[in-house]
């Protein structure tokens, strides 16, 4: 039972992970894809955020983390999408730009993210 | 709204199966269990340049390669593995983590174009 409740929980966050990252893509569409670069490192900085808020602040309970880090956040946060973008801009020089933007981006979000989550638990 | 809504109900299977998958891995796989992100993001990767070679109809696309493989496949997952290791900063670990990360990259790469080479050949 308990864990039928884990997997609704995260489908039913993966929905709005899935749309709003949908919406953001359509909102952000241009010549160069910075929403997919955007939508994932809003989400990872979230994501990294939240991690560290929910083990010393907010003592969530497992069906909550689910919804929010698995469903919500996993959802929101892609991979593949960021690897056709790269294939989709056709040039070595674009596609090694966006690389670099997030990876070194995810990075930077990460330590900004939980530098300031140990702040605020402190 | 329509495209937002489908890219939605996409992410919802997308997103179970990415935890049932992660949940095999943690039950199952003890240490090898970290690459279970990597093989979700490589699959996702491959399914994705197949659903890019299939030129889909735009509604169909957003469900499958936006919605379904957009939720399959996690960006936040890898980062946070790499900044840890950053900050751990042990040398064999974090080498190890660096190769892990570009495998992720380049193969995700190489798994797109295999995609597009198979939905090309059958």
């Amino acid at each position: 039972m308990q864990y039928w409740r884990r997997i609704l929980a995260v489908g039913f966050g993966g929905f709005f992970g899935g749309a709003l990252r949908e919406a953001i893509e359509l909102w952000m569409a241009g010549p160069f894809p910075w929403g997919t670069i955007v939508i994932n490192l809003v989400g990872t900085f979230i994501s990294a955020f939240l991690v560290i808020l929910f083990a010393h602040k907010i003592g969530v309970g497992q069906i909550t983390s689910d919804f929010v880090l698995v469903g919500i956040l996993g959802a929101f946060t892609t991979f593949s999408t960021a690897i056709l973008d790269m294939v989709k801009l056709g040039h070595i020089w674009p596609a090694l730009m966006y690389f670099v933007i997030t990876l070194l981006g995810g990075l930077v979000v990460v330590i900004f993210a939980r530098n300031l989550a140990r702040k605020v638990v402190a | 709204m329509q495209l937002i809504l489908l890219a939605g109900f996409g992410a919802i299977f997308g997103s179970i199966l990415r935890f049932l998958l992660l949940e095999l891995g943690e039950r199952y796989f003890g240490e090898a269990a970290s690459w279970m992100v990597m093989i979700i993001n490589l699959s996702a990767s491959f399914l994705i340049g197949i659903a890019f070679a299939l030129h889909l109809q735009s509604s169909m696309n957003v469900f499958w390669a936006t919605g379904i493989l957009g939720g399959y496949s996690t960006f936040s997952a890898p980062i946070v593995e790499l900044a840890d290791a950053f900050e751990r900063n042990e040398r064999g670990d974090r080498t190890l983590i660096e190769i892990k990360t570009l495998i992720a990259f380049f193969g995700g790469l190489v798994m797109l174009f295999l995609g597009i080479i198979v939905a090309k050949t059958f």
